[in-house]
């Protein structure tokens, strides 16, 4: 009887420490998108934006979110005429480097090529393979839809992702590597 | 009702667990390192600048005298221009700038119509931010709002150009400190680069050829090394632009000669060597430092980042035996297509 009952609190205990979907370590259902409503702001879900890769084949965060490896997103904004842009990419090269493994994905999507019109897959294509990106670099122009999730006046944008629940941890513009890092190590298993 | 031991436990731990890492909250999980300007919600688009031009826009077609010339400030210039109150979280040793108006115009004064304005800003907190251009207005005036979490700031640079011009990009570093509302009375000049007079056809990226430009500077250029957002090998072009003339900032005037290229790009390792048309009459064998202007992504072959709006030592040169140029020595390439300039070694 006494081994029953320490079986069964150890079972207790062990279902206390699995919590609910999205706690670290433990992996969800990833067969559906989750449903909305979605929102434009942190704490709420992100909606499943569709996008063109630099390849010219067709992306969405659902590619992210199918993937069960993935388990936190960063998307980051860029546009060629972006110096801040630009530094920011190395930055994205060591943070796919150290936490690439333990499931950071990250997005690059570009809007604005250097004369300020919409981007092309074309300068997408370049920009991964100039800055030897190993993260998907989409284009998000015509319409730019990140544009809505933050104040269009500043560039980059980065948003941090629950890959489990595509909830949006956090949307910051500007690029703070310190904070980035903060954020992805807080939320990855 | 009384429990063994290890049940106690067991409940204290599930308790412990599941207090952990609740991601329903979107929490910031934990210390967050530096702070970070929140977004705002919903975009805004630009600022607008100053004013539409209402109807098709006319822009010089060709630059008027470098030098000598007395800009005609224009009157809107010293329109309202409200500046921002300082935060006391802004501390002095910190520069505020809440509004920046200034103008755009072609050598010899004629205003640039829709030209764009972008100022990029080290803020106080470390980040480094890039504002969507303002555009000019029929007057070649723009004013930039910077958005608040922004205005406390380290320093900035403000780059003007003209899309699809052909003309070089301007570069200048702000005074962050002259106020919260700051007006540029010195316009910034965007010389129109003329296309390269001898120009090779492209065939294979990865040569390097001789590309001549107007006044006789050639640059050894491999096109494979070069990376433009705006433009590419077919539309080289460059011009010598002289020290005293109007617009240039910071150091640009204390050189010896200056060349302005479009469209801006990046080179890499080893970069083009120059061969420099000895103007100023150095005498044979003088050496000289070579500069170029950091621009959007500039960086030395040893590393370095060259920032915005401001000139670095790149290399040396040594004028020819028969004076007739200055020849960049080995190992002295132009790593960034911006603007190039040349001192005499004292």
């Amino acid at each position: 009887m006494k081994r029953i009952v320490m079986g069964l609190a150890l079972v207790v205990g062990l279902w206390g420490c699995g919590g609910g979907a999205g706690d670290a370590g433990e992996l969800t259902d990833r067969s559906a998108y989750p449903s909305g409503p979605y929102g434009k702001t942190a704490g709420s879900i992100l909606e499943n934006l569709e996008f063109v890769n630099s390849d010219g084949t067709p992306y969405s965060f659902n590619d992210v979110f199918a993937d069960p490896a993935n388990r936190v997103l960063l998307v980051t904004t860029t546009a060629d005429w972006c110096s801040a842009c630009k530094e920011e990419q190395k930055s994205l090269v060591e943070l796919h480097r150290q936490y690439g493994e333990r499931g950071l994905a990250i997005v690059v999507a570009m809007f604005e090529n250097g004369e300020f019109d919409p981007a092309e897959v074309e300068n997408a294509r370049v920009w991964k393979e100039r800055y030897e990106l190993p993260v998907p670099v989409v284009l998000d122009a015509n319409p730019f839809q990140l544009g809505a999730y933050y104040d269009r006046r500043v560039t980059p944008m980065n948003m941090v992702v629950d890959v489990d629940t595509m909830e949006i941890i956090d949307i910051s513009t500007g690029f703070n590597e310190q904070k980035a890092k903060a954020l992805i190590e807080a939320h990855l298993p | 009702m009384r429990y063994p031991w290890f049940v106690v436990a067991a409940l204290l731990v599930a308790a412990g667990c599941s207090g952990g890492d609740e991601p329903a909250d979107g929490g910031d999980g934990g210390a967050i390192g530096g702070s970070g300007g929140s977004a705002g919600s919903g975009g805004t688009d630009g600022n607008g600048g100053t004013g539409g031009t209402g109807g098709a826009v006319v822009n010089p077609a060709t630059d008027g005298p470098d030098s000598g010339w007395e800009p005609a400030v224009p009157q809107a210039l010293d329109g309202e221009l409200p500046g921002a109150t300082r935060p006391a979280d802004c501390g002095d040793d910190h520069g505020f700038v809440s509004a920046v108006r200034g103008w755009a115009v072609a050598p010899g004064g004629e205003p640039l119509v829709q030209a764009k304005a972008q100022l990029c800003i080290h803020t106080s907190t470390r980040q480094f931010v890039c504002l969507t251009p303002s555009d000019t207005d029929a007057e070649g005036v723009y004013t930039v709002d910077v958005p608040e979490p922004y205005r406390c700031m380290d320093k900035a640079a403000m780059r003007v150009l003209l899309p699809r011009a052909g003309r070089a990009t301007a570069y200048c570093q702000m005074d962050v400190a002259s106020g919260p509302a700051s007006r540029l009375y010195t316009p910034s000049v965007l010389p129109l680069a003329t296309p390269a007079v001898d120009l090779p056809p492209e065939g294979d990226p990865d040569t390097k050829r001789p590309v001549t430009f107007d006044d006789g500077l050639v640059l050894q250029v491999t096109p494979s090394l070069y990376y433009s957002g705006s433009g590419s090998y077919d539309r080289l072009a460059g011009r010598h632009v002289p020290p005293d003339a109007v617009g240039l900032c910071g150091e640009a005037s204390t050189f010896d000669g200056l060349y302005a290229f479009y469209p801006e790009g990046e080179i890499e390792a080893p970069g083009f060597d120059v061969a420099i048309p000895n103007r100023t009459g150095l005498a044979a064998g003088t050496a000289v430092d070579l500069f170029v202007l950091g621009g959007l992504e500039c960086s030395l072959f040893d590393g370095t980042a060259v920032p915005e709006a401001t000139w670095a030592k790149f290399g040396e040169g040594t004028v020819s035996a028969d004076g007739s140029t200055i020849e960049s020595t080995p190992g002295s390439g132009l790593p960034c297509f911006t603007w190039l300039a040349y001192r005499a070694k004292e």
